[in-house]
């Protein structure tokens, strides 16, 4: 991949970075589950950021590193569908979008507009009309929500279902890709300033050689992701998702373990990033059914 | 699978001649068994789940004074006091058996029962025997006030201020980690009489009054939705000088002592629970329809012996205990083993629960680590990895003190 960002992809993934800077951090009256932010989602609306990858000269990689840089925000905005997969889907569809699979609770469903439903290897989708969903209680740090009834559908043809699916795990690895890589972040801060034994935590071989293999990780599920918002191969798409998955488990636990106790509590910030990423650690069938797709799709 | 897991069962280590060295002790075993099957509250993890921690406060006192009334509270007491005089064997069988009856823990009470009462047993004065241990046996909650913010793996670091002015002691501070601070009674509290020499020579040893003056106590909220932990501060709060265990000075002595009293107990019943637990884990790929899964078959079938391992590993410790054979390392070795292991049945547990697991499950209070809300159980096998020495001291302790490899430099800095 010639990953060489033309002017007009340095100027958007500057201004996306300039709004993201605005909302890097945790109210300190946050002490809870789910953080939102209605602000985030509306400057993103108005600077017409949900339309990158239908932009020719922008296109996919670019969506991706928005998705990449946003999803590194305390905050949950329903971006990473918007941005790569609701330009794939047939016909005409409003954002926020969700995913339901096989009937479970979804992030954003209960907000959403459209709903993509995926059940035993079909996609359709649905328009969210009222009554459809309601939110569900959940210790994931993003609004959950739940359908309440069959919708009215759209079943999608194979090459449909198939092109969604693609788009979807690309949207998955690349939004896991910027989750793993904020909390590496926040460990790397609580390591720099934590003092034991008379040293910082982060002086500790033992701590630093584990986090460098997590950096080494978060680097690779980023670039597969890139890799596979540019190339657009289904197999690309597979492989990138099949290595967030494997990567998420570790890196949740490891990120935990570093902090120690303290990242055991609502008053740290580190569980809005690791229980997001146990929620897409299981999405699309989980990482069984992804590498059965690298199988698939990279195999002859 | 159920089938081979009761086989398994039957085959336990528990029942190995080698387990019981001080000689038969069957009839003990179904005295508890037979106690335990008529008194295990029915219904309890029902019952206990998605409860106040004022409910759940409620039922351990009523389990409390129904195990205590029955002997079975306080195994390791002298034999002057109800219930006590019990070898380390006997104690071992005890624990095994409320394992597998799958009794409530009595989490509420274990700082009492333990750290409290032995602390005071082996260090305290005979007033303090006569004040506190009849207070114990009565129900009085006692936490711990040992860690501090800054002060956790590295406990000696710890800057809470004890500060003589004549016949009392005046504390400043903050204490955190406190298990059931918010409902104690009393606190074991290390603090810092003086600054010279090692860290470890300046601390000092007091019984705290949970309700004195200048006590405050904020529960903290965890990432699982509980709040067992809490936070303590002491502004100007003054103790008596006999309230005080041991010297002045001597503190960290004493709370080797607190440290020690539970003396490789806790594992052995809680390696236990989750073998008997294991079960549980079939009956959810059963429910979830994937009993013939391969992958998870074969995960579960890895599980199973890692847990056997656990247990072997557990009892192991305790049998060079009672022959007074035990080595520094030993007990690193079986918390290692348990906290790794617990995290492979709760990850097994997650997997098997899929997307459903993640719902937000009403917490069951009072349970171990295994109740079955995967997410919550698999969240809290991570408090295991780091509190009570985490892993990567207890990883230390092995390479330094049992393989005898050269110490990390400690006053190596990290620069710019």
């Amino acid at each position: 991949m010639d990953f060489q960002l033309s002017d007009d992809q340095l100027a958007i993934t500057d201004a996306v970075n300039r709004i993201a800077q605005q909302f890097d951090s945790v109210p300190s009256d946050f002490h809870g589950f789910v953080l939102t932010n209605d602000a985030l989602d509306k400057e993103l609306t108005e600077n017409q950021f949900f339309d990158i990858a239908q932009i020719p000269e922008l296109g996919a990689l670019t969506a991706a590193m928005a998705v990449e840089r946003l999803a590194r925000c305390p905050c949950a905005v329903e971006t990473a569908l918007s941005m790569l997969v609701l330009p794939c889907l047939p016909g005409d569809w409003e954002r926020p979008l969700a995913v339901v699979e096989q009937g479970r609770p979804g992030r954003f469903v209960h907000n959403a507009k459209t709903l993509i439903l995926i059940e035993d290897g079909s996609v359709a989708l649905a328009r969210n009309e009222s009554g459809l969903t309601e939110a569900v209680d959940s210790l994931y740090a993003y609004p959950m929500g739940r359908l309440m009834r069959e919708p009215d559908k759209v079943v999608l043809d194979s090459d449909d279902a198939a092109k969604v699916i693609d788009c979807l795990r690309v949207a998955t690895a690349i939004e896991m890709a910027g989750l793993l890589q904020a909390a590496v972040d926040a460990t790397v801060e609580h390591l720099s300033v934590r003092k034991q034994f008379g040293r910082q935590l982060g002086t500790f071989q033992a701590l630093r050689h584990r986090m460098a293999d997590c950096a080494v990780l978060v680097g690779g599920v980023r670039w597969l992701a890139l890799k596979a918002a540019h190339s657009g191969r289904p197999g690309d798409a597979a492989l990138a998702l099949s290595h967030a998955q494997e990567s998420g488990t570790r890196i949740a636990y490891d990120m935990h373990q570093m902090m120690g106790a303290m990242g055991m509590t609502l008053e740290m910030s580190l569980h809005l990033w690791t229980y997001r990423i146990k929620a897409l650690l299981s999405e699309l069938g989980g990482r069984g059914a992804q590498a059965q797709a690298v199988g698939e799709l990279c195999f002859d | 699978m159920v089938r081979r897991l009761k086989q398994w069962e039957s085959f336990a280590l528990t029942e190995l001649p080698m387990n019981e060295p001080a000689g038969n002790n069957d009839g003990l075993r179904a005295q508890v068994r037979h106690w335990l099957t008529d008194n295990v509250p029915a219904g309890w993890r029902q019952a206990m789940t998605g409860v106040d921690q004022a409910a759940f406060v409620a039922a351990q006192k009523e389990w409390f004074f129904k195990l205590s009334g029955a002997g079975f509270a306080t195994p390791h007491w002298p034999a002057e006091w109800p219930g006590g005089g019990r070898s380390l064997a006997e104690q071992k069988i005890i624990y095994e058996e409320i394992a597998r009856a799958d009794a409530p823990r009595l989490i509420l009470y274990f700082v009492s029962l333990y750290h409290a009462a032995c602390t005071i047993m082996e260090c305290g004065t005979s007033a303090q025997h006569e004040k506190y241990l009849p207070k114990i046996l009565a129900g009085e909650v006692w936490c711990q006030g040992f860690s501090e913010p800054n002060a956790g793996s590295d406990l000696a670091s710890l800057k809470t201020r004890a500060e003589r002015k004549s016949d009392r002691y005046v504390i400043n501070g903050q204490k955190i980690w406190s298990t059931m601070g918010q409902y104690a009674d009393r606190c074991l509290l290390l603090a810092r009489s003086g600054n010279s020499g090692p860290p470890q020579a300046g601390l000092t040893y007091f019984l705290l009054d949970m309700k004195a003056k200048g006590v405050s106590v904020r529960p903290i909220h965890q990432i699982t939705g509980d709040d067992e932990f809490a936070e303590i501060f002491f502004d100007d709060v003054e103790v008596p000088i006999e309230e005080r265990v041991g010297e002045e000075g001597a503190g960290w002595a004493v709370a080797q002592a607190t440290l020690a009293s539970e003396r490789g107990l806790t594992l052995v019943e809680l390696s236990q629970r989750m073998r008997y637990a294991l079960p549980m884990l079939v009956s959810a790929m059963e429910s979830s329809g994937v009993i013939n899964d391969g992958a998870l078959k074969a995960e579960l079938g890895e599980l199973i012996t890692r847990v056997d391992a656990a247990c072997a590993v557990a009892d192991q410790y305790l049998l060079k205990r009672i022959s007074g054979r035990e080595a520094v390392g030993d007990a690193s070795i079986v918390k290692l083993y348990y906290s790794r292991t617990l995290r492979a049945f709760t990850s097994l547990g997650l997997k098997i629960g899929g997307l459903d697991a993640q719902y937000l499950t009403p917490h069951m209070r009072g349970a171990t680590q295994e109740t079955g809300a995967w997410m919550l159980d698999f969240m809290n096998s991570y408090n295991w990895t780091i509190a009570g020495g985490s892993d990567e001291v207890q990883r230390n302790i092995i390479a330094e003190r049992m393989l005898g490899m050269q110490r990390e430099p400690r006053n190596w800095l990290f620069e710019g």
